[in-house]
Parts: C-alpha cells; sequence; structure tokens
C-alpha cells in the first residue's frame, strides 16, 4: 500500500499552551502505552488547545472531529463514493488516524448516536483493531495511533451521558478553567491585551463564576475572555467588550444580565 | 366615706379582693409613686368598673394607670367621666372608650374634638364599626403619627357619616383599619387624605383604590398621589367604569399615569439582585436588610447605609433620586461601596493581632483587657485606649475609608469612577468650602482624590495625607490603620486642641458611607463568647487564632463550625504550630469544637423499626451501620385541595403554556432513523450505496428510507421536597414562605406530569436526630392524581432539620426497582443539611455519598436550592454538574418545569 500522507495534519509551529499540572506528563505516558484519553472539562477551558499542542509535541498528525448527532458510523470509518463511473473507497476520518499513526481527536463524544459510539470500542481496548463491515477489511491501528475524546460533564440532559462501558475504555483528564495568573497570562498572550487588562478580564470571569444560578450554570470560560481581549486590542470599549462578548453570550434571564454588566461597570 | 387613715386601696380590696391584689401589685412597680389622690380615684373608678361588668375593671385600671401616677386631675376627671358616660350606654362602650382614650386624651383637645366627632357619627352605624378602627387609631397615636391620626379620623368620619348600607359599612369597618395599618408611615397622612377624597366621591372605590395601592400607587409622593387620585375622579365622572379601572390600575392608562409619577423604588423590589451582585462580587452570601430591621439599632442620623458585619441595611423604600431608574443605581452604588468594607476585611479587626504585628498598638492597648467578652466589638476596645476616643475614630474612619478606596482604585476603577462624582457632589453639599476643616480637607484628599484645596492647616493635613500614603501599603489589613492612628493621635491632639465639633467625625457623610462599630459590636456580641472559648481552648494547645477570624467564621456559617473549617483557618490565619499528625488533628479539633459547644453531642439510642440506613462518616471514611432510622410518615390537617385549585387559578397563563411546550415534549419528538428498510422518505446516502453496489455486482441493502419514530419516553422522576423549618421564612419582597411557594411549584409539576406521562412521586422529609428522619409520601409512583394527592399537598407544613443523605437514600429505594429507562430523583432545598450531630463537612459529605449511591444504581440525582444565593459549598454538596441555584424561590414554579424539560429533552 502506498504510504499515506500524513503532511495535512502535521502541525507546523507550536502551539501556545500554558500548562498548568502535570497533564502533559500524563498525556505523553497514556500515548507510550497506548491508551485512550477522555479529556474533562467545561466548554472553553483549553482541551482542544491541548491537543494540538500534543500532537504538535509528540510530531503525530492531528485529525479531529467535531460529533454531532447525525454522525454516523460510516462518517467515522468511511465509504464507497462514485467518482467517474466508478466507485472508490474513501477512508473516514478515524479510519484515515488509524492507519497513518494519528491521534485522533472527537470532540464532544456525548454528542454522537449512541450506536456510533459503539465503532470506538475495539479500537480502545488492547486489540486496537478497527473491523470496517462494508469494505470488509479488519484494520490494525497503526502503532503511534491515539484516541483522545472530550466529554464535559456539563449541565445537559439526563439522557445524555456516555455509557460506563464507552468510559472506562479510556484514561481520564480533569480540565479547568487556569488558577487566576494564569489564566491573564494565557488571555494576554492570545487577545493580545496587557497583562494588567488580561487580570481585570480573568477577575471578571471569577466573579461570574460566583454567580451560579439557573441560567448560568456555565461560568464564562477562557474562549470568551479572549474574544473580549481581542475586541478590546481593536480598540473597542472595554465595558462595551465584555458585554458583547461575555456577557450576551453567556445567558438570556435578564436579571442575571444586569448582575453581569453591574460586575463588568465595576471594572472598567 | 371617711378613709383618710386607711390606704386608698382598702375600699378596693373590701369591694373585690381579687382585683385588689392585682392592682396592689401594679401600683406598687410606678415609678415615681402615685400620689393619694390618684389612687383614691383608681380605687373609686375599678370599684364602679366591676359593678358593671367584671372584665371592665382591669381594662380601666389599665387606662389609669397608663395616664400615670402624676396624671393632672383634669385629665383623670375627664377620663373617668367619660367612661362613666359611656357606661350609661353599656359595658362595651365603656370597655371600648377605657382602652382606647388614654391616647387621644394626652394628644390634646383638638384631637379630642375631632375624636368625640368621629365616635358620635359611627355610633351612629352601631357600636360595632368602633372596634377595629379605634385600635388602629390606638396604634397611630402611640406611634406617635398625630398627623395621620387626625387624618384618619376624619376619614372615618367623612365615610360612616355617609348613607351606606350596613353591608358596606361592615365590609368597610374591616377594610379600613387594615388599609391604614399597611400604609407606610412617611406617607400614611397623604394616603389616608387620598382615601378619603376616593370614599367622598363614591364608597365604592374603596376596593379598585386599594387595589391600585397595592399595585404600586402606594409608591407615589404626597402630591403624585394626589395627581393620580384626581385624575381617577374625574375620569370616574365621565365613565364609572373607566375610573374604577384607571384607580385600580388595570387600564393601561390608569398604568402609565402611576409609572410616570412613581420615582420610589422599595428595597423588597430590588434585593434579590443586590444579593445576587454581592454573592458574585465576595464570592459569598451577604445579606441586604431593611433599615427597619436594625429597630433601636439604627445608628444616629439616619444613614442611607450601614453594615454590622452580617449584613448590609438599605432604606426600607429608596426615594432620593429622581426617578426609579435614579434609586435603583443609588441602591447599587450604596451596595458598590459598602461591600468594599467585607472584600477588605474592615469587620475582621482584631485588637490581638494588631498588638502582636503593631509594637505601637502594643503600647497603646497596654492597660486594655483586650479577653473579656462585653458585648463591644474590638474596635471599639481599641479607640477606649484614647483619651479621646471620638478623635481618635474620626481619624482612624479617614484611614479605613482611604484604605478601602485604595483597594478600589487598584481593582474597580470603574467603580471608583462611578462613586467619586456622587461623593464629591454631597460633599460640597454638605461642606462648603468656608466650612472646610482638617477632617473634610483630608476626606477630599483621601477618598475623593481630590487636590488640596487652600483653607485650614493646609501644611499638617498635608503631612497626615503623606504619612497614609507612605505607611498604607496595597493590601494593608485593617490593623494597620490602627497603627496609623497610634502614630498621629498624639500630635492630632495637641494640633486641634479643644475646637468644638472638629475632633469628631461629622454628623453627616456624603452618602453615609462610614463605619459603625457600635453597630458591630452588637450583632458579633453574640458569636464572641463562643468564639473567645474556643480560642482559648486553642491556646491551650499552643494554636494560635484570632478571635475575629472565628467570629467571622461562626457568622458566615450560621453557628456551626466543622473541625475541617478550623483546620483550613488554623493553617492560612493562626499562628504556631499546627497539632501533628493530619489525623490527629481533626480528632483534636473535633473535640475541641465539642468541649466549646460548638458540635452538639450524638443523641442516644432508641428503638427501632421503620427503614434503616447508613450514613457515610469522612472522617472514618466508613459507614457507620444502620445509623439512621427513616420511618414514614403521613401528611395530616388537610381534607381539602385548596392550594391545588388556588395555584391553577394563580398560574392560569403558566399553565397554558406549560401544557403546550410539555405537550412537545410528550412523544419527545421525533426520532431520525436512517438506512431503514420503510420510511416516509429516501436516505439519499443509502442510495449512494444501493447504486455502488450493485455496480460492484454486490447484492445491494435494501435499508434506503429515513423514518421518523415516535419514541415513547420512558422516564420515573421523584420530587423530593426539604421541609425544614427554615421553609417557614418568608420569601423576600412577598409575604408568602417558601414552602407556599414550593407548593405551588409542586401544583404545577403534577400538571405537567400528567401531561407528559411521565411515571411520578412526590415525597417530602424532615426529621429531628437520626433516630426520626421522617419521610412523607405525598404521591407514590403508579398512584393517580387523586383529590387525597392533592389535599396532601396542601397540608404539607415545616417540620424540624433535614438530614438529607437518608432522604436520599430512602428515596432512592422508591426508584431503583423501577423499569424505566431514565430514574431521576429532583431535591428541592433552601439550603444545607442540618440536623443534630449532622452538620458542616460531616453532613456535606454524608449527602454527596449518597447521591453517588444513587447514581451508582442508575437513578440521576439533581437538587435545586432556593432562597439562598449560590454558595460554592452546594458543589460540594451535590457535585459541581448536579446542583442549580434559583434565588428568587419566587421563580421556582417556572424553573422547576423548565429544569424538568431541559434534563429530560433528547436532544
Ligand atoms: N492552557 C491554555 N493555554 C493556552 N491557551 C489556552 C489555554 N486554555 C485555554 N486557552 C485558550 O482558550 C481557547 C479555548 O480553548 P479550547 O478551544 O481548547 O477549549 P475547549 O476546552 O476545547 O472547549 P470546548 O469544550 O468548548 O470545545 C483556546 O483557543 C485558547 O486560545
Ligand atoms: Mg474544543
Amino acid at each position: 500500500m502506498e504510504p499515506l500522507d500524513n503532511a495535512p495534519y502535521l502541525i507546523e509551529n507550536e502551539p501556545y499552551y500554558l500548562s498548568s499540572g502535570d497533564e502533559a506528563n500524563l498525556f505523553q505516558a497514556a500515548w507510550e502505552a497506548k491508551l485512550p484519553v477522555m479529556l474533562k472539562g467545561p466548554t472553553g477551558c483549553g482541551k482542544t488547545r491541548f491537543v494540538q499542542h500534543m500532537a504538535w509535541r509528540l510530531g503525530r498528525p492531528l485529525i479531529t472531529v467535531a460529533c454531532h448527532e447525525d454522525l454516523f458510523a460510516s462518517d467515522l470509518l468511511g465509504r464507497y463514493l462514485l467518482m467517474h463511473e466508478e466507485t472508490v473507497w474513501v477512508d473516514g476520518p478515524l479510519t484515515r488516524a488509524a492507519r497513518m499513526g494519528a491521534i485522533c481527536y472527537l470532540d464532544e463524544i456525548v454528542e454522537a448516536r449512541k450506536d456510533t459510539t459503539v465503532v470506538i470500542h475495539p479500537l480502545t481496548d488492547d486489540r486496537r483493531m478497527l473491523s470496517i463491515d462494508k469494505k470488509g477489511e479488519t484494520l490494525r491501528a497503526h502503532p503511534d495511533f491515539m484516541l483522545v475524546i472530550s466529554f464535559n460533564p456539563g449541565y445537559q440532559s439526563v439522557l445524555k451521558d456516555l455509557k460506563q462501558s464507552t468510559r472506562q475504555r479510556f484514561v481520564g483528564l480533569q480540565f479547568d478553567y487556569p488558577p487566576a495568573a494564569q489564566e491573564a497570562r494565557i488571555v494576554a498572550e492570545e487577545g493580545g491585551v496587557s497583562v494588567s487588562v488580561a487580570e481585570r478580564l480573568v477577575t471578571l470571569a471569577g466573579r461570574v463564576r460566583n454567580v451560579r444560578e439557573q441560567g448560568l450554570t456555565e461560568g464564562a470560560s477562557t474562549r470568551l475572555l479572549i474574544y473580549a481581549a481581542q475586541l478590546i486590542s481593536r480598540g473597542i470599549d472595554p465595558a462595551q467588550a465584555c458585554r458583547t462578548a461575555i456577557c450576551l453570550p453567556l445567558t438570556d434571564d435578564d436579571r442575571l444580565q444586569a448582575t453581569l454588566a453591574d460586575l463588568v461597570e465595576d471594572l472598567f | 366615706m371617711a378613709m383618710s387613715d386607711n390606704h386608698p386601696l382598702d375600699f378596693l380590696r373590701i369591694a373585690d379582693p381579687e382585683t385588689h391584689v392585682w392592682v396592689a401589685g401594679r401600683v406598687a412597680l410606678m415609678r415615681p409613686a402615685p400620689s393619694r389622690r390618684f389612687l383614691t380615684r383608681l380605687a373609686e373608678t375599678t370599684v364602679w368598673a366591676l359593678s358593671l361588668e367584671s372584665g371592665l375593671g382591669r381594662v380601666v385600671t389599665e387606662g389609669l394607670l397608663q395616664l400615670g401616677g402624676q396624671a393632672h386631675d383634669d385629665l383623670l376627671d375627664d377620663y373617668v367621666a367619660r367612661v362613666r358616660r359611656a357606661g350609661a350606654t353599656g359595658p362595651t362602650l365603656a370597655r371600648l372608650m377605657a382602652m382606647h382614650l388614654v391616647p387621644v386624651l394626652a394628644a390634646g383637645p383638638a384631637m379630642v374634638q375631632r375624636f368625640d366627632t368621629t365616635v358620635g357619627i359611627m355610633r351612629g352605624k352601631g357600636t360595632y364599626t368602633l372596634f377595629e378602627p379605634l385600635s388602629v387609631l390606638g396604634t397611630l397615636l402611640k406611634a406617635e403619627e398625630v398627623e395621620a391620626a387626625g387624618a384618619y379620623l376624619d376619614l372615618l368620619a367623612t365615610t360612616f357619616g355617609q348613607d351606606i348600607s350596613y353591608n358596606r359599612s361592615v365590609r368597610l369597618v374591616y377594610l379600613l383599619p387594615k388599609a391604614v395599618r399597611d400604609f407606610v408611615p412617611r406617607r400614611r397622612k397623604a394616603q389616608i387624605e387620598q382615601l378619603r377624597s376616593v370614599i367622598q366621591t363614591d364608597p365604592r372605590l374603596v376596593d379598585p383604590f386599594l387595589e391600585g395601592m397595592e399595585k404600586g400607587a402606594a409608591l407615589l409622593g404626597a402630591t403624585d398621589l394626589a395627581r393620580f387620585v384626581d385624575a381617577g375622579l374625574s375620569h370616574h365622572g365621565r365613565s364609572p367604569k373607566a375610573g374604577i379601572a384607571f384607580l385600580s390600575l388595570s387600564s393601561e392608562e390608569g398604568r402609565h399615569f402611576c409609572a410616570r409619577l412613581q420615582k420610589v423604588v422599595p428595597l423588597s423590589r430590588i434585593r434579590a439582585s443586590l444579593e445576587r451582585y454581592l454573592a458574585a462580587r465576595l464570592g459569598h452570601r451577604l445579606p441586604v436588610r431593611p433599615m427597619s430591621a436594625l429597630g433601636d439599632r439604627l445608628p444616629e442620623g439616619a444613614p442611607m447605609v450601614c453594615s454590622d458585619g452580617h449584613a448590609i441595611y438599605l432604606p426600607d423604600e429608596i426615594d432620593q433620586g429622581r426617578d426609579p431608574a435614579a434609586n435603583i443605581a443609588l441602591a447599587k452604588l450604596l451596595i458598590r461601596l459598602e461591600a468594599g468594607f467585607f472584600e477588605w476585611d474592615s469587620f475582621a479587626f482584631d485588637l490581638a493581632r494588631a498588638i502582636d504585628r503593631y509594637p505601637a498598638v502594643a503600647r497603646r492597648a497596654a492597660a486594655v483587657e483586650i479577653r473579656s467578652v462585653d458585648g463591644r466589638c474590638d474596635a471599639e476596645r481599641f479607640l477606649d485606649c484614647f483619651q479621646r476616643p471620638a478623635l481618635a475614630e474620626a481619624i482612624w474612619l479617614l484611614w479605613e475609608l482611604g484604605r478601602v478606596v485604595t483597594g478600589f482604585a487598584r481593582r474597580y476603577p470603574g467603580l471608583l469612577r462611578a462613586a467619586r462624582p456622587a461623593l464629591q457632589n454631597e460633599a460640597d453639599r454638605l461642606w462648603p468650602a468656608a466650612r472646610a476643616d482638617w477632617w473634610t480637607a483630608l476626606y477630599r484628599r483621601l477618598i475623593l482624590g481630590g487636590a488640596p484645596t487652600g483653607g485650614v492647616g493646609e501644611e499638617w493635613v498635608a503631612d497626615l495625607e503623606r504619612c497614609f500614603l507612605e505607611r498604607m501599603a496595597a493590601e494593608s489589613p485593617v490593623e494597620a490603620g490602627a497603627d496609623l492612628v497610634c502614630h498621629v493621635y498624639d500630635a492630632l491632639a495637641e494640633r486641634i486642641g479643644k475646637q468644638r465639633g472638629r475632633d469628631r467625625i461629622p454628623k453627616r457623610l456624603p452618602l453615609g458611607w462610614r463605619l459603625y462599630w457600635p453597630l458591630v459590636g452588637r450583632a458579633f456580641a453574640p458569636r464572641a463568647e463562643a468564639a473567645e472559648r474556643l480560642r482559648r481552648r486553642l491556646a491551650e494547645q499552643g494554636i494560635r487564632v484570632y478571635r475575629a477570624d472565628l467570629q467571622q467564621m461562626l457568622v458566615r456559617q450560621r453557628g456551626e463550625l466543622s473541625s475541617e473549617e478550623l483546620q483550613r483557618l488554623v493553617l492560612t490565619r493562626g499562628q504556631g504550630p499546627v497539632p501533628s499528625g493530619a489525623d490527629g488533628a481533626h480528632a483534636d479539633l473535633a473535640a475541641l469544637l465539642a468541649a466549646a459547644g460548638l458540635q452538639p453531642a450524638a443523641a442516644d439510642a432508641a428503638d427501632g423499626s421503620a427503614f434503616r440506613y447508613p450514613e457515610w462518616d469522612h472522617q472514618l471514611q466508613d459507614y457507620l451501620r444502620d445509623h439512621v432510622r427513616v420511618q414514614p410518615a403521613k401528611v395530616t390537617g388537610s381534607t381539602d385541595d385548596d392550594v391545588y385549585q388556588s395555584t391553577l387559578q394563580r398560574h392560569r397563563g403558566v399553565v397554558t403554556r406549560m401544557r403546550r411546550a410539555f405537550e412537545l415534549l410528550k412523544p419527545e419528538g421525533l426520532t431520525l432513523l436512517r438506512q431503514w428498510p420503510e420510511g416516509d422518505a429516501f436516505d439519499h446516502r443509502a442510495l449512494i450505496d444501493f447504486v455502488i453496489d450493485r455496480r460492484a455486482g454486490r447484492i445491494p441493502s435494501d435499508r434506503l428510507f429515513i423514518k421518523r419514530l415516535k419514541q415513547e419516553r420512558d422516564v420515573a422522576v421523584l420530587l423530593l421536597v426539604d421541609l425544614s423549618r427554615s421553609t417557614a421564612n418568608p420569601v423576600a419582597g412577598g409575604q408568602a414562605t417558601v414552602l407556599e411557594v414550593a407548593k405551588e411549584a409542586l401544583v404545577l409539576f403534577c400538571e405537567a406530569l400528567q401531561v407528559v406521562g411521565d411515571s411520578y412521586a412526590i415525597a417530602g422529609f424532615s426529621g429531628t436526630g437520626r433516630h426520626s428522619v421522617d419521610y412523607f409520601t405525598i404521591k407514590a409512583f403508579g398512584e393517580a392524581l387523586t383529590p387525597a394527592v392533592k389535599a396532601g399537598i396542601s397540608g404539607l407544613r415545616p417540620h424540624r432539620s433535614t438530614r438529607m443523605g437518608a432522604a436520599i437514600r430512602h428515596a432512592t429505594v422508591q426508584l431503583a426497582p423501577l423499569s424505566s429507562r431514565v430514574r431521576l430523583l429532583i431535591l428541592v432545598s433552601d439550603g444545607f443539611p442540618n440536623d443534630l450531630d449532622y452538620k458542616g463537612d460531616h453532613a456535606i459529605a454524608d449527602t454527596r455519598r449518597a447521591a453517588q449511591e444513587a447514581r451508582a444504581r442508575q437513578v440521576h440525582v439533581k437538587a435545586i436550592t432556593v432562597n439562598i444565593g449560590s454558595d460554592p459549598r452546594l458543589d460540594a454538596l451535590y457535585g459541581r454538574n448536579h446542583h442549580y441555584v434559583i434565588g428568587d424561590v419566587r421563580d421556582l414554579p417556572d424553573k422547576l418545569l423548565r429544569l424538568y424539560g431541559l434534563l429530560t429533552r433528547r436532544s
């Protein structure tokens, strides 16, 4: 078989990632031990960025799939297509990753249908196999292949949960919003603002995370802080930037909005 | 009768020995001692009253005693004569007069005359009209609302002077006093007058007017209310219907008219949002209370804001601003400023800490008994170390405000930008430049950030400012200010000499923003003793912790401390060695807490029956077997479903909306099945596969369709309601209690679940100690929504405490055997678990454990906490993603349904 071209999936420049714990070492150890990894944590706290960073660090290509309700097993495995009166097999992202020894990142795995989730089972135990029924192929994963899923056990329907049989195939890494000082460095770096402005944004996030009422159950994510910072660095008034990038996306509850506006006013 | 050599009361002794004993007892307590004439009158009149009706004797005695032993003869005569005259009509009237005349007579002849007129008119309608109205009159006069009382008498005269039917008069006799009593004192007179002009026009307008008052007209100032009523009455002139709609604020026009005039904002309306802001800013709950709750503790000069270290107090109504928006902005500003004292720990001032840290304070306080507990706070004790405490307090307040403002400048530039102009305006208004003194000059520099202005003591005031800037570093503790006081005090005292009025804090400060130490002292006093006891015990173990820190912790934890919290405190704020070995430390601290009376001892064992459950002891890291006894209980005391029906009535809108929303949930929407053997449409992807397979000579699959499938919901849910005593607390801004609102939520929940068809059960829990946790089943799974179930909801009452773990375990046992695909337990509570020997971290750990056990049995546990702000400890209690806070309980009925919809939706 011709060697696969993994160039499109290789990450050239180091993605900026500021570590706040031992997660990089744990991830690397899991990769060496060929264990699949589950990243848990609230939205926008750096899970995706971390995987990008690790792919670069390990020199592996990275293939990312955003999961959704309509994702079928064939969307992961691959399918035949019609091309110039011929039928051609095209690998799906999971198959491609298993072949080329990439890191395959299934983002928000709970969003996928339950029957889709099952195809990853044989890949995640010590067989490390992928059986592609349609093609009649059983693929043994490349030694460098690694499966990573993300899972945000947030405030969602109790009907949406990972089955134990799926959960128990992964080692878990817990993510959370970074400690204030680090979060400020990240926001300054990524948002292009001074550290003092970034610190203020992080203070705001801390205050917002204190309001954990129904209607505002997810605190302000690092991602939103970066958005606000990016607006500020383009000359938008800071208070306005916070309202646009942080307050409005967070909740539809007017009363909570009013509280958020008060907190913004204090800071800028 | 010649009684001169006998005691004047002997006459009474002979007539009625029993009453004599009582009267003599009361008389003996009179200060100053009553005159002989008074006693004679007392004896005669009492005997007369007893002859008329046995109960009247005491009433008359009370009246005379209220007039006082030194009362003027005329007054006494007048009172007695009037009561006797009333007695000629009958004992009922005599009793009324005896009861209510005293404050009227005391108010002077004008009031008496108005009283006579009104009573004369009312008696024309029947004596029954006097009871309630006179008792409210008494209340007004006792509160010294003389003007309002006069207006009230006129109102009564006007009303009952009209030709009204018996039925209407019965109703008015009830309605008017109640309305007048409910008016707020500052607007009472004006409101009574308007009520009167409404009645004068047409007595039938009373109800619409009072309805309008309740809906918002009560918040209008005197002239605005008059304009509103005038407009309403002129509408009425043209069309009675329009007038009624206008006055009752049912018409769009009436509402607009009123809204345009209204500027007052009642605190109750904005309290929840202020508290939410505080919780966000401080990271812990801090209540906002109305000034009226301070009672006699209200600081002199009725400030606009103050706090006692436990809560922030604002006026019951905020009305300084031009319009409601300005008033809300003002309230917010006050709260944001005041929160600074909490954020920078002004109330954690501890004299011992100041002494340890600052030699100057140690020298100054050498003679003070700092350990005593005497209802004062350490700040007051510190100030007493100075010859002129008021002067020390004055300079200290500047340092303290300056310290907090420095914090603002660093952390909250936006806040300071908003606050400074407001403070500045007030300062200019209160302190005209000509009357500047050292204090106001320094205030302008330190707090307003003003440039030095010419005037008093230019040089040395600048020195004081320099001193502050040099010595107060960023994040200096409150004690640093005390140190600075010691440094400047002597020079200051000499400089100021004995200039009157210059050696103390000005009476009025911008926005009234300052510290009131006596308020703090009194508020902390109840905790001070416990804190001191604990501090001593810790000191005996060689652990040094400051009392102020213990006190604050006790306040925040509502009087309970666990050994973990204590250990955290020791580690972060304490000094000296921590007892060796983490486990040993725990045990020691727990014993200490018990010894200091802060952790009640375990209850003794009792009988065994009902259900037994284990409890998790996180110190042992093990279960205590069969530790808790749960007894099934019945809801008693209600056989009708009035709450159920009235809730449906009141929430008609929500019910309709909710029914519609839940209809949609019902078949749980539609599920799309692809590659299905038959169906409503082709699945294009499958079609391509079909073609390809055919070409390749394979047998194609015939699963070519998309099918929309109604999927059965298969959900079972148990709603578990906390019935602890605290659910009897009133809801902020309303008259209902937490439990009453929860009941409404239950009703709507039942209605919704009937629509969706999910299997559901409802239960409540409460208990006292581990041997009796009550579990009330209101509706079991499979039981129909019968009248008995509805009555059960009506009959729920607050009981005792909250042993959550056991209740969750028992509820889990109900849910676990069900075969439903999704089993859900929703717990509604208004706080933290709390029971005998079930507090703090132990209770939290056990509750969390119980929820984990449930989850292990595939029962989802979600909790809703109402009526307290978000508290980070709730995460520890239920797990971060498993609970919801609803700050304003009144949202519960609506939000519970929304949450249920969210929790069980499919996509
Ligand atoms: N530790 C970090 N180092 C550098 N950047 C970070 C870090 N944490 C967060 N970020 C920034 O936050 C942004 C959001 O993070 P990311 O997209 O990785 O979140 P996520 O956890 O994957 O969120 P979601 O669950 O919503 O997908 C990133 O684009 C990155 O700029
Ligand atoms: Mg992501």
